[in-house]
């Protein structure tokens, strides 16, 4: 049993997902940004006629932001019938992963990302790459839930 | 091999059939009240009650079957004048069709009970025996009209069908060859339904299904699928094995309405082809001679009227196709954009004005589609008028009101959405027209009017909408009144009514909260009624407007758009990016200096006209960043809604253009003061304003 997942930069983390969810990998185009949207949403862009919004993971996993490049991309991915684009700053290529190389999260693996978005860690020729689980990456209960608190806040302040 | 029929296929086109003839029976009874006995009129609904025995007899629906049965006796006497319209009878009609509504809902429901149909049924019958005992002296028969009461029965015992004839093949012939030796009889019968038979494929399923108890059938012509597809034309044919004789089968078959004719012959099947199929053909070819009732009206039964071919098609593809039209609208402008850059870029290149030509023709193709999938969208709004007039006799008649109701525009033509939200509106208008509007009938005379008063409902285009007008002669709205009934409910205060005008003043029955009636009647009067009708209009992006003069009437106006999904709008600038107003929403664009803005309440106000404009920002609204150098010149976007008009300031205007409605999608949700997104002609997504939602945000 193996895996194949596409391999992506953040910062100078390697991380991966599961190829199925992903729908393709554009360039960086310009990104309408939509207002009382939570701050790792970057706006939404046209994607052949679809309206597709785009998340930037460095924000929604608190890391460092980086300069855009000519390297950094767009992947547009599917889950549970959403469709959302994530920014990256590179996409490096597609492995295959066996199933045996693959541990569960450590407890409190890296600096920045929460154990509770990854799914494990992958081992391939001495690198460590970090499996993301997108179901939680693209979870909006926990954001909406923020927002409409925020909302709540502003309308009781006018009022 | 037995063959089988599936019959939940049928429920959907029963409903919808059901639908329709109940809808006829709504309209006509009413009308029939109206206008007496008028020929055509019975016919129609003694049609629709018969197709609706029959549709219902045929699905197994007993209840119903039974109900309209009774109907269509009392609809046949007042039809050949044994009985005369009486509102008596009218009302029994009626409450039976309020029982077929129920059991039609009831089916939908999975099923066929829950309304007790026997009173009804008697009223109806004891209606009918009146007039048996009084025309019992007179018994004449009266003459068939509609084709299908009495089929016609052929047997020809004394010829046969050879099993090849009928294009049986070796194994068949087998079977029936083995039946036959046993005893059991083969008979080719070929039924042929009644012409204006509506569900071909159910009937035979009930042909079928009956004839099931006798035996087996072995064959069908054409083939059983082809029968399910009513893939046939008036008849079919079937070679059934069974114990029973010609006459069983024949009467078994004929108990099934909407039957024309059966033929029966017995099958010859030890015969292998030959020669005598010519002549058993020309036999099967022979015009049925007519066994029972005489043909005296088959003239009137042929002019069924010729109704256009349709072709059900499910919403959703409509819908798909609207949205690939709309992804068609913005790459025509991107097109018409490339080519314009191209140009300006490279001069005038013999290939560049081909593709202009090809452009310009492209784009006016998809004009052209994108109208004819906006057509196709649309439907008469007869479908939400039809239901009124039987709604208007029965409030006028509670409210012991005389009202003559006039419908004009039935055919105007709306979109579906639009369709869908515009009938309870419309309703509650009536109601009011009827409950506050119309006086009693003295009091009408008191006035020197004509004792019935009028309600005229009116559709109609006018340039891009759709307008509908809901009028009474009644009493009208006196502006005073309204202004101390609102003071008196606390909507606005002494202070406030003594300024406003009487258009203002009419419009106090809007807000909420406000109701007219001195008495709270059962169907309007709840104080809940016009702000909803407004919120409902509204939020179709119409508009209503009222018209009344003291002791004259009222007239409300409802202005729509023709469609939901393609709408014009004003585009702006705001932090370099692109916001879309619906252009409905749009009163004026105006530009403001910063030295003209004043505070009220700590509030930005300009006066405009001699009337104050409150001033918003949209950059602070929407919390979004804005490109605004210290302008001293502020572009404003003036927004009506309802009564009020606010004014946004933006950075800069763009112009106007057509835009396809987009959904910001799950991830995003709703965002208050968005409708949306929608994609412009350079490929980049503009977002949509939703105008109420941003004055809810400004704090309006």
């Amino acid at each position: 049993m193996e895996e194949q997942l596409v391999v992506f930069q953040l910062g100078d983390e390697t991380y991966g997902i599961e190829i199925s969810a992903v729908h393709e990998i554009i360039r960086m185009q310009s990104i309408t940004k939509v207002p009382r949207t939570p701050e790792f949403v970057e706006g939404v862009i046209n994607l052949r006629g679809r309206i597709v919004p785009v998340i930037d993971l460095h924000k929604r996993f608190n890391l460092p932001l980086e300069e855009e490049t000519a390297h950094s991309r767009i992947i547009v991915v599917e889950v549970k019938g959403v469709t959302v684009g994530m920014i990256v700053d590179s996409v490096s290529e597609v492995l295959r992963l066996p199933q045996a190389n693959i541990d569960p999260p450590p407890p409190a693996i890296t600096g920045g990302i929460e154990t509770e978005y990854l799914r494990g860690v992958g081992k391939w020729e001495e690198r460590l790459i970090i499996l993301l689980d997108l179901d939680k990456v693209l979870e909006q209960s926990e954001y909406n839930a923020l927002e409409q608190h925020a909302h709540d806040l502003a309308a009781a302040g006018k009022e | 091999m037995t063959v089988d029929f599936d019959i939940s296929q049928y429920l959907n086109i029963f409903l919808d059939e059901a639908e329709e003839q109940i809808q006829i029976l709504d309209e006509t009874l009413v009308l029939l009240e109206q206008e007496g006995e008028n020929q055509d009129l019975l016919n129609k609904i003694f049609r629709a009650a018969h197709t609706l025995k029959g549709s219902s007899a045929s699905m197994g629906f007993e209840n119903m079957a039974q109900l309209t049965h009774a109907m269509e006796g009392v609809l046949d006497d007042l039809r050949h004048g044994e009985l005369s319209v009486t509102s008596d009878i009218i009302d029994h009609l009626l409450q039976s069709l309020d029982a077929l509504k129920e059991l039609k809902n009831n089916i939908s429901a999975g099923q066929d009970n829950g309304v007790d149909v026997a009173p009804l049924i008697a009223n109806l019958k004891n209606v009918k025996n009146q007039v048996a005992a009084a025309a019992v002296a007179e018994t004449i028969p009266s003459p068939e009209v509609v084709a299908g009461e009495e089929p016609e029965v052929i047997t020809k015992p004394a010829e046969t069908l050879s099993g090849a004839d009928l294009g049986m093949d070796d194994v068949e012939i087998n079977v029936a060859a083995a039946a036959k030796a046993n005893g059991y009889n083969v008979w080719h019968a070929k039924v042929t339904l009644s012409h204006d038979c509506l569900m071909k494929g159910a009937r035979a399923y009930i042909v079928f299904n009956n004839i099931k108890d006798l035996g087996e059938v072995i064959k069908t012509i054409p083939p059983i699928d082809e029968i399910e597809e009513e893939r046939f034309e008036d008849s079919f044919e079937f070679v059934l094995v069974t114990k029973s004789g010609a006459d069983t089968l024949i009467d078994t078959v004929k108990s099934i309405s909407e039957i024309a004719a059966v033929e029966v012959q017995p099958v010859n099947v030890s015969l292998v082809a030959q020669s005598v199929s010519q002549t058993a053909k020309e036999d099967r070819e022979l015009k049925p001679v007519a066994a029972g009732a005489p043909k005296g009206n088959g003239a009137q039964t042929q002019a069924q009227p010729k109704t256009s071919q349709t072709v059900r098609v499910d919403v959703q593809r409509l819908e798909n196709l609207m949205n690939l039209v709309g992804e068609l609208v913005i790459d025509r402008t991107r097109l018409a954009d490339v080519n314009g850059g191209l140009k300006a870029k490279l001069g005038a290149e013999e290939l560049l004005e081909t593709l202009e030509e090809v452009t310009v023709h492209v784009g006016r193709i998809i004009g052209d589609l994108q109208e004819e999938i906006m057509k196709a969208r649309m439907f008469p709004i007869e479908q939400v008028f039809n239901r009124f007039p039987r709604m208007v006799r029965d409030l006028a008649q509670k409210a012991g009101k005389e009202i003559n109701f006039v419908i004009e525009g039935r055919e105007t033509e709306l979109d579906r959405t639009v369709i869908e939200e515009i009938g309870d509106p419309l309703i509650h208008l009536l109601r009011n027209a009827i409950d506050h509007g119309i006086e009693t009938p003295e009091n009408r005379v008191k006035a020197g009017k004509p004792s019935t008063g009028t309600i005229n409902l009116r559709a109609f285009h006018q340039e891009n909408q759709i307008v509908i007008t809901v009028q009474d002669d009644g009493k009208g709205m006196d502006p005073e009144v309204l202004k101390a009934k609102a003071i008196e409910k606390g909507v606005i205060t002494a202070d406030v009514a003594a300024r406003l005008t009487d258009r203002e003043a009419v419009n106090l029955i809007f807000a909420p909260g406000f109701s007219t009636a001195a008495t709270v009647s059962d169907v309007s009067g709840r104080g809940v009624g016009m702000d909803i009708v407004r919120a409902h209009i509204e939020k179709i992006n119409g508009i209503v407007e009222i018209d009344s003069t003291p002791g004259e009437g009222t007239k409300f106006t409802i202005k729509l758009p023709l469609t939901l999904a393609i709408n014009r709008s004003l585009m702006v600038y705001l932090g370099g990016q692109v916001f879309a107003f619906p252009l409905a929403n749009v009163v004026e664009i105006i530009n403001v200096d910063l030295n003209e803005i004043q505070k009220v309440q700590q509030r930005d106000v300009v006066l405009v006209r001699g009337e104050v404009l409150p001033l918003f920002k949209l950059s602070e609204v929407l919390d979004y960043p804005s490109d605004n150098q210290g302008s001293t010149k502020l572009p404003v976007v003036v927004v009506g809604i309802s009564e009020k008009r606010i004014g946004f300031i933006v950075d800069e205007l763009m112009g106007e253009q057509e835009i396809v409605i987009k959904s910001l999608g799950e991830f995003i949700g709703q965002i208050p003061g968005l409708a949306g997104a929608t994609i412009m002609g350079d490929g980049k997504v503009a977002l949509i304003l939703d105008v109420r939602g941003l004055a809810g945000q400004a704090g309006v």
